[in-house]
């Protein structure tokens, strides 16, 4: 009997249609326990569209905690339909129809029903309005609300619909949200681990950072239209096709060389693969924050908060043996050992060599397609982290990620504020 | 010994794979009888991250090559006997999109 707000307009048509189909069929002209369906003299508890229809004065239904069925019923009401209506149930249950729990009522089930359908049109699209429900357990329609603004404003509407003010309960609710993930969240502002998409392709967040007055996100290189160069790439997240609104163009990718001191003879270089986006409006980058799911290497996605940004590794002080962590969209928060540092790798399938890039390994899986750029992190305290790289590449079987340490990214990309 | 993976949509609507890479990306692995990794065309090389979309419409498919020496990882050549061949088309998922494995044997 529960309808939250967002669901209002679509469940709509659905009510009408409902209500319209009661009042269609054929109604008992009186009170007659012989009404009751087979369903309600079974094995199986009766509805309350059942009892409604079968028990005069019934004014809602609902289980105690010990198992037992409780009605509501109007002063004067007999109980003897009751204990026909729940006989089977509880004969099933070892248990005599006395057994059954008979409520003081005040309201009938079929006004509650009514009262509901009217306060929700009423108080839905009030700010702070949580849901409208039937309340089986309290023979009233219960309100939830936020706050004390919405409280009001609901208790108004009560009276300016005519239901009586003791009919309808309103109580303090948290609000419901939807669980988002790192792929589907439509994440404003912007934290570091989610899912980006460009032309044809999706990566990750790596971290927000601001260049100068430019509000900023970092991600890989080859997140872009072209490794190396600027084209303006533009980014949507999570999807083009689920938000059309651009978040942010591509305005930092410096070329690949060759000649750089340690690069191969016939390969193209850099010490990173890294880019910087530039965000359309500054007001979506949260500076600072990634997307937190609840454990390292669980595979959730869900977001249930956010680690901090507190520190930079602007040293390359990342040693062999220690533990990494990264967020991102495909495989979520994912931690590693560190196994090899500053090695030149060559990228599979290209004339491309990274120089000095960390490598990091597990007997999980820790990275798959659609991970690169996400930003690398050691842990510090609680919820706050040092940042140390942006991840682009793996092997594989998915259990060896490679990053380009936070020093090189900003050697080529320029100083960054990252928190 | 000449390797050919083929991807095909075999259905009527258009399917979008999500492929690691910039580029699709096909691993070949030869196992022995008893499910032992020999050989893989990938094994030490680092791909990309980066996920493509990829349209594949109804009717097409995606060819993978690959010519394999008979030789396992440690380069050595493998002595004759029964092996297993598969392809594995890389996605974001673990294990990505792998062929049902093909028994070849190696003579001599």
């Amino acid at each position: 009997m529960f309808r939250p707000r967002s669901l209002l307009r679509a469940m709509g048509a659905g009510i009408a249609l409902a209500v319209v189909a009661c009042r269609e069929s054929p109604a008992p002209t009186g009170p007659n326990a012989g009404l009751l369906p087979d369903r309600a003299q079974g094995a199986e508890l009766p509805t309350a569209n059942d009892l409604e229809r079968g028990v005069p004065g019934f004014g809602g239904f609902f289980l105690g905690r010990d198992g037992t069925p409780s009605v509501y019923l109007l002063a004067g009401a007999d109980r003897g339909p009751v204990e026909q209506a729940f006989g089977g149930y509880l004969r099933s249950q070892g248990r005599a129809p006395e057994a059954v729990r008979v409520l003081p009522g005040r309201y009938l089930w079929r006004q509650l029903e009514g009262w509901r359908d009217q306060v929700s049109a009423e108080v839905l699209d009030i700010p702070g309005t949580v849901y409208v429900d039937n309340d089986e357990t309290g023979n009233r329609v219960r309100v939830g609300v936020e706050n004390l603004s919405a409280h009001g404003l609901v208790r108004a509407a009560v009276a300016r619909l005519g239901i009586p003010a003791d009919a309808v309960v309103v109580s303090p609710s948290d609000p419901i949200v939807q669980m988002s993930t790192l792929r589907d969240a439509v994440d404003r502002p912007v934290r570091a681990g989610v899912q980006i998409n460009f032309p044809g392709y999706l990566c990750s967040v790596g971290f927000n950072a601001t260049s100068g007055s430019e509000k900023s996100f970092i991600t890989a290189s080859h997140c872009t239209n072209k490794q190396g160069g600027v084209e303006g790439t533009p980014y949507w997240q999570p999807l083009q096709s689920v938000d059309g609104t651009q978040i942010a163009t591509e305005v930092a990718d410096p070329v690949y060389v060759r000649g750089l001191p340690g690069c191969p003879k016939g390969r193209s270089c850099r010490y990173s693969d890294s880019s910087r986006e530039a965000y359309l409006n500054g007001a979506n980058q949260a500076l600072g924050l990634i997307a937190a799911t609840d454990a390292a290497n669980s595979g959730s996605l869900t977001i249930v908060g956010s680690f901090s940004i507190t520190q930079d590794d602007l040293s390359n002080s990342v040693t062999v043996g220690q533990t990494v962590n990264k967020i991102g969209r495909t495989t979520g928060w994912t931690s590693g050992t560190v196994t090899n540092t500053c090695v030149d790798t060559g990228v599979s399938g290209t004339k491309i060599v990274q120089l000095c890039q960390t490598f990091v390994s597990s007997n999980n899986t820790i990275v798959l397609g659609g991970d690169s750029g996400s930003g690398v992190w050691q842990a510090v305290s609680g919820a706050n982290v040092k940042l140390v790289g942006i991840l682009w590449g793996g092997n594989g079987s998915g259990t060896q990620f490679v990053y380009s340490p936070l020093a090189n990214v900003v050697q080529e990309l320029g100083p960054l504020t990252t928190h | 010994m000449p390797l050919v993976f083929r991807v095909a949509n075999a259905g009527p609507a258009e399917v979008t794979l999500q492929l690691q890479g910039r580029e699709p990306t096909a691993d070949f692995e030869v196992t022995d009888t008893a499910g032992r990794v020999l050989w893989t065309r990938l094994r030490g090389q680092t791909m990309l991250g980066s996920l493509r979309l990829f349209p594949l419409a109804p009717g097409k498919a995606l060819t993978f090559r690959h010519v394999w020496n008979q030789r396992g990882d440690a380069g050595k050549p493998l002595p004759p006997g029964e092996y297993r061949v598969r392809g594995v088309l890389l996605t974001d998922q673990p294990g990505g999109l792998a062929s049902p494995p093909v028994r070849v044997r190696i003579e001599r």
